[in-house]
């Protein structure tokens, strides 16, 4: 599968919030990272970006040769989390920008988006460069989500709209819908038009 | 769990159900399926209910955090291997979100409460409130199997199935109620519901 076809792929029909879920309440620490602007959505790319890659090459290498894939969550919690809430924890130690990522990356490594867009690309069979991309455009296709669910319920407020439906079963509804429109772009579909 | 419970208030289980573990909503097709990830979600936040407050009394500051994380990602691996054993068909169908028993915000609530606490005081509450999961969840999973496909799987393995059929009830089953957007949609459904239900119980 090309590179388009990656993001493509992740970013509409195997988007980690309309296939999974991941991210949808609005206690989840990744819905208050999304009001976080450009830096925010950049520390989450490169968590999901350098988690998918190291997830998928962990599974490939190692867990499925051996047969022990159910181990999964415990070598991702091991290797994954431990070594990159390291790095967020040095980079939040410092100052600048770096420090503020580093203090936004601590709080993004063990959301459900992150681990979720791990686990979609590493059920891929790609090599560690195509994993990253699919880990990164899984990262972009949620927060594109998150924001447009945001946009649609704030004109949503300014509608007459019955008490019981306001908030989370507006926003819940609003996914239902998106999930049904972009439900149709999936893995054959995009390798069929972009390879 | 505080962050959860303070922004929906214990007693509304449909709105505790979906701030926390919507990863785990979505692949609830079946009754069955429901119940080996609820029972996981269960087992999970006992267990780390129980052992993390006996961890942050041994371990020092710099990394509690991430061993009790290394203890969730092994409940949760060791949940997995029970079910390939036992279901291997339905493990198979759940190999991502059995994954993410691990890390899911319900989980980690109940992680960083635990980790406040020096002894098993809020265990039985913990408990109780992935009880109310439990069962709020494999109603919602009930009622999409009903309504998506007209039967309710009691109990499936590769060899035998037990299944409720009510197919010549339910004439036209909904696909859509199987699908995620279904799932969603439910849900926002079922949340609209359960407010006008409360709302009329004050005013009676």
């Amino acid at each position: 599968m090309s590179y388009i076809g990656i993001v493509f792929t992740f970013v509409f029909g195997g988007n980690v919030l309309f296939r999974y879920g991941a991210g949808t309440c609005s206690s989840s620490t990744e819905t208050r990272a999304g009001g976080g602007g450009w830096p925010a959505f950049l520390t989450l790319g490169s968590v999901s970006l350098l988690s998918a890659a190291l997830h998928s090459t962990i599974m490939r290498y190692v867990l499925y040769p051996l047969g022990l894939e159910a181990l999964e969550p415990l070598s991702y919690v091991l290797v994954v989390v431990t070594l990159l809430y390291s790095l967020a924890s040095v980079l939040a130690a410092g100052s600048g920008p770096f420090a503020e990522a580093g203090r936004i990356a601590k709080e993004q490594v063990h959301s459900c988006v992150v681990y979720a867009a791990s686990l979609s690309a590493a059920r891929g069979g790609f090599t560690m460069a195509e994993a990253a991309a699919a880990g990164f455009a899984a990262a972009a296709g949620w927060w594109c989500a998150v924001v447009l669910l945001d946009r649609i319920l704030r004109r949503l407020e300014m509608e007459d709209v019955p008490p019981a439906l306001k908030g989370a079963p507006l926003r819940f509804l609003s996914a239902g819908l998106m999930a049904m429109a972009v439900s149709g772009i999936d893995q054959i579909l995009v390798s069929r038009i972009a390879g | 769990m505080t962050l959860i419970a303070d922004k929906t208030g214990p007693s509304n289980p449909v709105l505790l159900i979906v701030t926390g573990l919507c990863p785990m909503l979505i692949p609830s097709i079946t009754l069955q399926r429901a119940l080996i990830l609820g029972i996981g979600v269960w087992v999970h936040a006992v267990i780390l209910a129980a052992l993390v407050p006996i961890l942050s009394r041994v371990s020092g500051d710099s990394i509690r955090f991430n061993l009790s994380l290394v203890v969730s990602g092994m409940v949760a691996a060791l949940y997995g291997l029970g079910i390939r054993a036992v279901f291997p068909a339905e493990a198979f169908g759940l190999s991502p979100f059995l994954a993410l028993i691990a890390l899911n915000c319900f989980g980690l609530s109940v992680l960083r409460g635990s980790l406040r606490q020096s002894g098993l005081d809020r265990l039985p509450e913990y408990a109780r409130s992935a009880a109310w999961l439990l069962l709020t969840w494999l109603g919602f999973a009930a009622l999409r199997e009903l309504t998506g496909s007209g039967i309710l799987t009691l109990y499936a393995t590769e060899t035998s199935r037990a299944v409720l059929d009510l197919r010549s009830l339910i004439i036209y089953p909904i696909r859509l109620a199987i699908l995620p957007s279904g799932a969603f949609l439910l849900l926002g459904y079922g949340i609209a519901l359960y407010r006008l239900r409360a709302k009329r119980r004050k005013e009676g």
